[in-house]
């Protein structure tokens, strides 16, 4: 029970970020805690992490024939047509032209909040490959909404 | 903190384009409320180092359902002091010498059921599913949803989801899932009919594929389940229960009939443990026959169940064909209403078939 209270709302933003409605992403959440309960909850405290690998693999899962990355453009289109100001569809545009995986890593880091190492355990990749895709997509993401790359910043 | 910087300056790029910077506070509770309602306090029971774990029953299956977090009745009570729980767990250390047997069982009517489908079962030799075949399981499953909204309406009703799984001969290969998604299918009033029509809850069918039964990237439960080891001795196999689900659940008894159902409903159990299952039901106290005519998934069958007294007032119940020795299903009834759902209701059940498939989709 602490662990949903501590993690629903970041994996319900979670969803509502990479699908394309309220509807879905409260489906997936909720999907997320009933595998976490059943499967997980004699194993010790659920973890935040533990339960976004759960989100990871729900979102994998859902709706086979779209693939994810549709779902993720199809959210954000949603949105601007939705409510944003002309200057955000030239960061919009500039996400969809990223590589999928160095946008994933990106929005990890800047949407979701995860620090390198909580992104390199999600991904399963190494921390010095999370932080070289994110290197790169900032870069990249720079350059797309032509705007001044400056020295990478190393707080993260 | 330098606002030149890149990391800032992406940063604010890219929350004025997050499409879950204007979330109220209603949608976050909405969800909130749906995934605390999914979370199901009685498979606490299921994992276990020891004796029996219950294949991936979590997945495929919805456990008894919690019918609403907030609702204080509902909340899982431990009804032994702490000094007669020491006692019992002494007592169960092993499976040898325990708390099967000695403070009663089944309804002599009820044991009497439960033994000759035992014996029935035992006579029956599982179909064999040969290499490039498949264990089919097909399942039913019911469970109830229960919403409340920030103004105090609530609203309920009953989900079905079909479930087929396939299996393969090499429990290492692919298993293939079709899952029907969750569709509303009982209401017991016109507000919350209404209320689930608004809601326009669309059943999202799968098509999962997994290597080892890993569906959803778990662990693969379902094989880590070794339904080779638990005791075949009906005895010392109801004491391994009971040291598993002891303190969990209302009673003890009642918990064990719930790890017993929760078990059989897989599918996956070979007919000696199904056997085994069966006897061990037949010793556990207040186990009796609560209905002679059960009707689950438009079969019939005896429902074999015990009542739980406490709050919870639930009745657990194995429903199984009395001509055959087979498991139709099983279902958890209200005695007596609660939150809207009229008495009498299944607030959740699962009807399976298994066989055997040349093919899978």
């Amino acid at each position: 029970m602490a662990a949903h209270t501590a993690s629903h709302d970041r994996i319900y933003r979670y969803f509502r970020r990479r699908t394309a409605d309220a509807a879905t992403a409260e489906d997936l959440c909720s999907e997320v805690f009933r595998i976490a309960w059943e499967k997980l909850a004699g194993s010790g405290e659920l973890s935040v992490m533990v339960l976004f690998g759960v989100a990871k693999n729900v979102l994998r899962n859902h709706d086979r024939s779209a693939s994810r990355s549709a779902d993720l453009l199809g959210a954000l289109r949603a949105e601007r047509r939705d409510s944003a100001p002309a200057q955000d569809s030239a960061v919009q545009e500039a996400l969809e032209r990223l590589s999928p995986d160095d946008r994933e890593v990106l929005l990890l880091t800047y949407w979701d909040g995860f620090t390198p190492r909580e992104v390199s355990d999600l991904l399963n990749t190494s921390a010095t490959a999370v932080r070289m895709r994110l290197h790169r997509a900032r870069k990249a993401l720079g350059h797309l909404i032509q705007t001044q790359p400056q020295a990478e910043g190393a707080e993260l | 903190m330098n606002t030149n910087s890149t990391a800032d300056r992406i940063r604010r790029q890219l929350s004025s384009v997050d499409p879950a910077a204007h979330i109220t506070d209603d949608e976050l509770a909405r969800s909130r409320n749906r995934s605390l309602a999914a979370m199901q306090p009685a498979t606490e029971v299921l994992p276990e180092a020891d004796g029996i774990a219950v294949p991936g029953e979590t997945s495929t299956y919805p456990a008894p359902t919690k019918l609403s977090e907030r609702r204080p009745r509902r909340a899982r009570i431990i009804l032994m002091s702490a000094a007669a729980a020491a006692v019992v767990a002494a007592l169960i250390a092993g499976d040898v010498i325990g708390l099967a047997g000695w403070r009663g069982g089944a309804t002599a009517q009820a044991a009497e059921v439960l033994n000759n489908a035992a014996q029935m079962t035992i006579k029956t030799t599982d179909p064999k599913v040969l290499p490039g075949q498949y264990l089919r399981i097909k399942s039913t499953n019911v469970w109830a949803s229960y919403t409340s909204e920030q103004d105090g309406s609530e609203y309920r009703w009953l989900d079905t989801e079909k479930s087929d799984m396939y299996i393969p001969a090499d429990r290492s290969g692919e298993w293939v899932w079709q899952r029907s998604g969750r569709v509303p299918t009982t209401f017991f009033d016109a507000k919350s009919k209404a209320y689930a029509q608004k809601q326009d809850i669309k059943p999202s069918p799968e098509l999962l594929r997994a290597r080892s039964g890993a569906f959803y990237g778990g662990p693969g439960s379902w094989t880590a389940a070794d339904l080779s080891k638990p005791p075949r001795d009906p005895y010392r196999l109801l004491n391994s229960i009971y040291k598993q689900t002891l303190g969990r659940g209302q009673s003890v008894d009642g918990e064990a009939l719930v790890f017993i159902a929760d078990l059989l409903r897989t599918g996956l159990v070979p007919a000696d443990l199904r056997a085994a299952l069966y006897k061990a039901a037949a010793m556990i106290p207040g186990v009796t026959v609560t209905e002679g005519q059960a009707n689950l998934d438009g079969r019939t069958g005896v429902a074999i169940g015990r009542l739980e007294e406490g709050p919870a007032q639930t009745r657990q119940e194995l429903i199984i064909d009395p001509k055959t020795g087979l498991l139709i299903g099983e279902r958890s009834v209200l005695s007596q209403a609660q939150i809207g759902f009229p008495a009498g209701t299944a607030t959740t059940w699962t009807a399976i078939e298994t066989s055997v498939s040349n093919t899978a989709p």
